[in-house]
């Protein structure tokens, strides 16, 4: 592989990355918060990239290509919003309510994960009956053009999301530790008691982890979609990727979910390079197990996980 | 001879009604004879045997399984290849079991430190290699093009062909697959997985040894998916990687769940009725899978012990009194 081509291969591996460290964030904040799982998260992401397909629509053809991503992230985040506070008032927490009653952990646990499944498939089928069931292909007014830095040839929609990501990442950090209910939501994630006894609104910095989550989860489908295309059936694969970015960086840190995002996302694109890209979608799932096997904390994790 | 107690009398009356309600259950596709009705009952018995699986390793031992659907492939394509390339139904059978033990080994014993949610992305992850595999491993797989043209088995000089022949296929290969499901669940063997999934501390303390539980549970699960793959391969004579997505995976724990997470009668009774609705849902479209999906929401917020649990509860305090 000669240094340009390992470049290119690069750049496109540290862009998607970028994407899944949104996801990962996404995660990583829920389970924390929580404990919990939650399957609905990869289709989530998936509904926001079609969510951008109807803004592109909507938008006056003559705007100024910036403002006009800027638009459709806004409208995708305010619809993805939307769905987290439905699915969490109608389903997380009649759920957990009922679960907590059965005082068996097993029921608990498959109860609620078995509701976000259902969740997810929810909306992807949703997704199938609104905008069919064809992968669309989504035309992001910015980054159509090429950077050319001597033989190494990239889009510049990687360096787009790149910075998007880079933005985003500090507008959470910044979120989460100096304003109220950032840190409303810090305390939660530590200890529910302690915060409700501190005069915390447990229940709705709950539900606003949930609204940050889907928030992430929105640009980063409005990221993705224009690189895989906006298909149904993505849900799952962007959601375990997500996934195994937070646990191979840590699931409990988030800078170690943006982090093993990144890894992920190179680790996957030098792979499908060498593998061949039938087994592209492969390696993210043998570092997700791997990962599991020797090391379940995570890379950069403090915290020692639960073996219970 | 012991003179019968009224409590035995009532269980033997309620095992009785109940054996011959199944049987009559069985029977009924042959009284209406359609071919379509064979088919929903094949799916049904194919369904259950593949949630009995399910039913041992997440009900019991409570580890989420994600992947049934590669398990199932797996049993499939094993099956298929060695039709395929001459072996007769027998070998092909045998070697789709040796093969279910050998993935429940290799799946079971690296992952047995790891619980809990991590187990179950262990096992979606298991899942997606399987089916990526099977659509780039061409010359085994055949890829994305499948396998076609499976040979139909002969018994005794008659070789299968009609949708009721695999219907009583299907039937030969789940009756014996329950009974001894149910006697497990009462063996030594049985109570001990039961107790190393209720309370993993307090069973280590009594002597149980709740990692090799969790092997055999999933050894148990995926010869059973194995078998539900033979029957799968021998009904539909063709196989593809698509049929076995993670979708299908999800769909088995609904049923599971539905079902009753720790009521074996449950999962007998609605695992069929499920596989029902399913089918017949189709007559609304592309609105099936949401109506499907919403009813197991429903299910899980207001009976979280599943509809089938509920039912066995019912009948249990009301005819069965201890």
């Amino acid at each position: 592989m000669s240094f340009a081509i390992f470049m290119q291969y690069l750049i496109g591996g540290l862009a998607m990355g970028a994407i899944y460290s949104l996801i990962a964030v996404g995660y990583s904040m829920i389970w924390k918060s929580m404990g919990l799982l939650n399957f609905a998260q990869g289709p989530a992401v998936m509904f926001s990239g079609f969510l951008g397909i109807t803004a592109v629509t909507l938008i006056p053809k003559g705007t100024n290509p910036i403002l006009a991503t800027i638009l459709i992230v806004l409208f995708a985040c305010v619809v993805s919003a939307l769905i987290a506070i439905i699915s969490h008032k109608l389903v997380h927490e009649p759920t957990l309510k009922t679960a907590l009653k059965m005082r068996n952990i097993n029921y608990e646990k498959m109860n609620i994960l078995v509701a976000t499944l259902a969740v997810g498939i929810i909306l992807e089928n949703t997704a199938k009956l609104i905008w069919t069931g064809e992968p669309r292909y989504f035309a992001l007014p910015i980054g159509r053009s090429a950077i050319i830095m001597g033989d190494v040839v990239f889009s510049s929609l990687n360096m787009w999301i790149l910075g998007v990501a880079a933005i985003i990442v500090i507008f959470l950090q910044v979120f989460l530790f100096k304003t109220k209910i950032g840190k409303a939501m810090r305390a939660v994630a530590q200890d529910k008691e302690a915060a409700a006894l501190m005069g915390v609104n447990v229940k709705k910095s709950l539900q606003a982890t949930f609204v940050m989550a889907y928030v992430l989860g929105a640009v980063a489908g409005i990221l993705v979609s224009p690189i895989i295309f906006a298909f149904f059936a993505h849900g799952p694969i962007l959601g375990i990727k997500g996934f195994s970015a937070a646990v191979l960086g840590g699931i409990y840190s988030i800078p170690g979910s943006i982090i093993g995002g990144l890894i992920l996302g190179v680790l996957e694109s030098l792979g499908a390079s060498i593998l061949g890209s039938g087994y592209r979608n492969a390696v993210a799932f043998v570092v997700l197990i791997a990962v599991l096997l020797i090391r379940p904390t995570g890379l950069f994790a403090k915290k020692v996980s639960e073996k219970l | 001879m012991l003179k019968k107690t009224p409590m035995q009398f009532q269980i033997n009356k309620v095992f009785s009604l109940t054996l011959s309600l199944v049987i009559l259950a069985l029977l009924i596709p042959f009284f209406i004879g359609s071919r379509y009705v064979f088919h929903v009952g094949i799916m049904a018995l194919m369904n259950l045997l593949l949630v009995t699986g399910l039913f041992i390793m997440t009900g019991l031992t409570g580890q989420m399984n994600l992947a049934q659907a590669a398990f199932w492939a797996l049993g499939a394509y094993g099956y298929s290849i060695m039709v395929k390339s001459g072996h007769s139904f027998l070998t092909a059978f045998f070697v789709v079991i040796a093969l279910g033990i050998v993935t429940g080994l290799v799946l079971g014993i690296p992952t047995m430190k790891v619980s809990g949610i991590y187990f179950s992305m262990v096992t979606i992850g298991f899942g997606e290699i399987v089916r990526i595999v099977l659509l780039n491993w061409q010359n085994l797989t055949g890829g994305g093009l499948g396998i076609r043209e499976i040979p139909k088995p002969a018994f005794f000089g008659h070789v299968l062909n009609a949708t009721s022949d695999f219907y009583i296929m299907a039937i030969v290969f789940v009756i014996p697959c329950v009974l001894f499901a149910l006697f497990f669940f009462k063996s030594n063997l049985g109570l001990a997985l039961k107790a190393s999934g209720s309370n993993k501390i307090v069973s280590e303390a009594v002597g149980v040894n709740t990692f090799q539980m969790r092997v055999i549970a999933i050894v148990l699960n995926s010869v059973l998916a194995g078998l539900a793959g033979v029957l799968y391969a021998v009904y539909y004579g063709m196989l593809h990687p698509d049929a076995f997505t993670s979708a299908v995976s999800f769909s088995l724990v609904q049923m599971l769940v539905v079902g009753g997470l720790h009521s074996f009668v449950g999962i007998l009774l609605m695992t069929p009725v499920l596989s029902l609705a399913f089918e017949y849902l189709r007559a609304f479209g592309e609105y099936q899978v949401i109506i499907y999906a919403v009813v197991v929401l429903l299910c899980v917020i207001f009976c979280p012990i599943g509809v089938g649990g509920r039912v066995e509860k019912f009948v249990r305090d009301r005819y069965v009194r201890r």
